[in-house]
């Protein structure tokens, strides 16, 4: 019975093509929206996630708070200090630096270049790892020895020496008042996809080296920030249990209370992050979802014209044993089919417009099935809900009143 | 098979054995129109038996149209009782009146009432898709009706591609579809010329002589003449029952079935109980 209404639907609406069509365009706009919305949201978020997993879910920095006010200097981190850390939670970090970094004018004989240096271990290359060139990267005597030596980026090097292969060249850079002349001991290449350049920028003008980190803390040796990358072994609570292990060892380490410390960590940034797209795509969403409240009234207004117009046919219908459920079946699968159909098509569009748009920027979408589920079942529910009211109204007819009806 | 079939589904419907198959009794109808109560029947008492021809007559507002809504269940009365095949019709809720339309009633309208574009085989089905009858049976049984009525070979028109004679020919198809104990004509001749109104009333005489009750709603005097009872209302009220019996004729020897030639009677056609 079911199949044979879904037909009569089927012949109802064709006999009305354009009609059936213009009626659709409401429920095509309103779903086609929502998916596309939705899905570029949800594109988002996975390239998000994707960048935090090329720096290091499991990077985090710890500091004393900001909202500390009685700053001591000891609240600040020593080098001893991170070896300390490092002896006692060894088996959970695999990385620990002081996150220093500084920005200076590099000149060689050749050129000169604003460069942006960042302090590192030897054991960078292991969590945040770049293809090497030319020579090699920083090792651990570089590191012991607070030898001038840099690893320096690919096109920075070209910039700066003429030529890629700038390993033994030479440069002079002011870094934190102290000029000296800095050796090039490698030089490296990061791959990085064009969404990763876009968002975060390929360093423009600006070139980029590396040096031991411990020449960045010296003379003074006391750094604001402990930057560590945590075991990648260990699961999200794994994670955050130790986040709070550390902190409260550092806490009694420093002689505070580990409320006074603050822990930003890598997830927590994803987290925060991935439920704002989220937010954001559900809001944008929800106001292109009612663009299908519109769609609705057009189908129920459309219903009501159709339940005239078959006023007779209704009449004859009830005089040859429909049953008032029989006639109010058929009009509602009317225009559930009318708005299963518009659903069905605004996905298609929907989900083309992002596939399109996917294409032209060379990142990989995503359409969760979940959501074009949804999207059906709520294009289904829309036209039930707003053929309600006109099947009811055909159901109801007197047959005699309809038989007689011109 | 279909005889089975309908009993079977027929199951809320009570089998009551009689031979008349309508009796009214002390029916009135009153019409509530705001102001004024206009009395459409008043008072009615008649009875028609199974197998009978039946033409009941009478001006506008003689009332004969609101008797034909209440014979057919489509209207019920104020007061008084309306058997139909043995089952009180003043009782029955809408969905149970809407069954007895469907199981026990063939209508047969002045202007068609065809769907349109439905092809006519689709148009005889529709009684028996409201019945559930099973689709291969269905379609079948439709066919083998329109064949009966002499549009074997338009089974797959649509009503504005027949004439009005052809269209009232799939009307009847359709009315007898479910096999229903009571055909009831409306002024079936009413938009027909001539010629087509006696083809149609030869039809109607040929199902009533395969033992079918025919209640037929005309004014026209040469319609009422194919009939073997007359009656005839005036201002609500029954004024003359007058019974003319015609010697039984052959099936299979009507005249201007179209497609000419000689149809076999259906006989699964027949009233059931009769």
């Amino acid at each position: 019975m079911l199949l044979e209404n879904m037909k009569m639907a089927f012949t109802a609406l064709r006999a009305n093509k354009m009609r059936a069509f213009l009626t659709m365009l409401g429920i095509i706009i309103g779903i086609g929206s929502v998916i596309a919305i939705v899905s570029i949201g949800d594109t988002m978020r996975g390239l998000f996630s994707s960048i935090y997993q090329d720096i290091g879910v499991t990077q985090a920095y710890l500091s004393i708070g900001y909202w500390v006010d009685d700053v001591r200097q000891s609240d600040y981190f020593t080098m001893d200090d991170l070896s300390r850390i490092k002896e006692v939670f060894g088996d959970k970090i695999s990385y620990i630096d002081s996150d220093m970094s500084a920005s200076s004018e590099a000149v060689s004989e050749y050129a000169s270049l604003k460069f942006n240096f960042s302090g590192v271990d030897y054991l960078y290359q292991e969590v945040q790892p770049v293809d090497i060139l030319y020579g090699r990267y920083l090792n651990a005597g570089d590191i012991k020895g607070r030898r001038q030596n840099a690893v320096m980026e690919a096109d920075s090097a070209r910039r700066l020496f003429g030529t890629e292969n700038a390993v033994g060249r030479t440069f002079r850079a002011e870094i934190f008042g102290n000029m000296r002349e800095y050796t090039v001991v490698g030089v490296y290449q990061k791959k990085m996809s064009a969404f990763q350049q876009m968002m975060m920028g390929s360093g423009g003008d600006t070139g980029s080296a590396f040096v031991p980190w411990t020449l960045l803390t010296w003379p003074n040796d006391y750094f604001y920030y402990c930057h560590f990358f945590a075991d990648t072994n260990m699961t999200e609570p794994e994670l955050n249990a130790f986040y709070s292990e550390l902190t409260a060892y550092v806490a009694k380490l420093k002689d505070r209370r580990p409320e006074d410390f603050r822990m930003e960590t890598a997830i927590g940034q994803m987290g925060q992050m991935d439920s704002m797209m989220a937010n954001l795509s559900m809001a944008v969403g929800g106001i292109a979802a009612i663009s299908l409240i519109v769609g609705g009234i057009g189908i129920m207004n459309i219903m009501l014209v159709s339940v005239t117009e078959r006023t007779r046919e209704i009449g004859i219908r009830k005089a040859l044993g429909a049953r008032t459920r029989d006639v109010l079946i058929q009009f509602l699968t009317e225009s559930a089919i009318l708005s299963a159909c518009g659903g069905i098509i605004g996905i298609i569009l929907g989900g083309g417009i992002v596939s399109l748009a996917g294409l032209a920027l060379g990142v990989p979408t995503i359409v969760k099935p979940g959501v074009v589920i949804l999207a059906v079942s709520f294009s289904a529910v829309v036209g039930i809900f707003f053929g309600l009211y006109p099947a009811s109204k055909a159901a109801k007819a007197d047959p005699i009143d309809a038989l007689r009806y011109e | 098979m279909m005889r089975r079939w309908l009993k079977s589904s027929r199951g809320e419907l009570p089998e009551i054995e009689t031979d008349e198959l309508i009796k009214i009794v002390n029916l009135c109808k009153v019409y509530d129109t705001g102001a004024v109560k206009v009395i459409g029947l008043n008072n009615i008492n008649l009875t028609i038996k199974k197998g009978e021809f039946v033409a009941i007559m009478g001006q506008s507002g003689s009332g004969k149209s609101t008797l034909m809504n209440i014979l057919g269940c489509l209207d019920r009365p104020v007061l008084g009782h309306y058997y139909l095949d043995g089952i009180d019709i003043s009782t029955l809720n809408e969905d149970q009146l809407s069954r007895i339309r469907n199981q026990k009633i063939g209508f047969v309208f002045q202007s068609f009432n065809l769907i349109s574009r439905t092809p006519a085989v689709k148009n005889v089905e529709l009684p028996m898709t409201y019945a559930h009858v099973p689709k291969r049976l269905r379609h079948e049984r439709a066919v083998a009706l329109l064949e009966r009525v002499g549009l074997g070979k338009r089974i797959e028109h649509m009503p504005n591609e027949m004439s009005g004679g052809q269209r009232q020919r799939v009307a009847i198809a359709r009315a007898l579809a479910n096999e229903p104990p009571l055909i009831l004509a409306d002024e079936p001749t009413g938009n027909l010329d001539t010629a087509s109104s006696i083809e149609i009333m030869e039809l109607f005489s040929a199902l009533h002589d395969e033992g079918a009750t025919v209640v037929v709603v005309t004014h026209e005097e040469d319609i009422a003449a194919f009939t073997e009872r007359i009656i005839r209302f005036r201002d609500g009220k029954v004024v003359s029952d007058v019974r003319t019996p015609k010697p039984a004729r052959q099936p299979g020897a009507r005249e201007g079935a179209e497609d000419g030639g000689e149809h076999p009677p259906v006989t699964a056609c027949r009233p059931a109980g009769s």
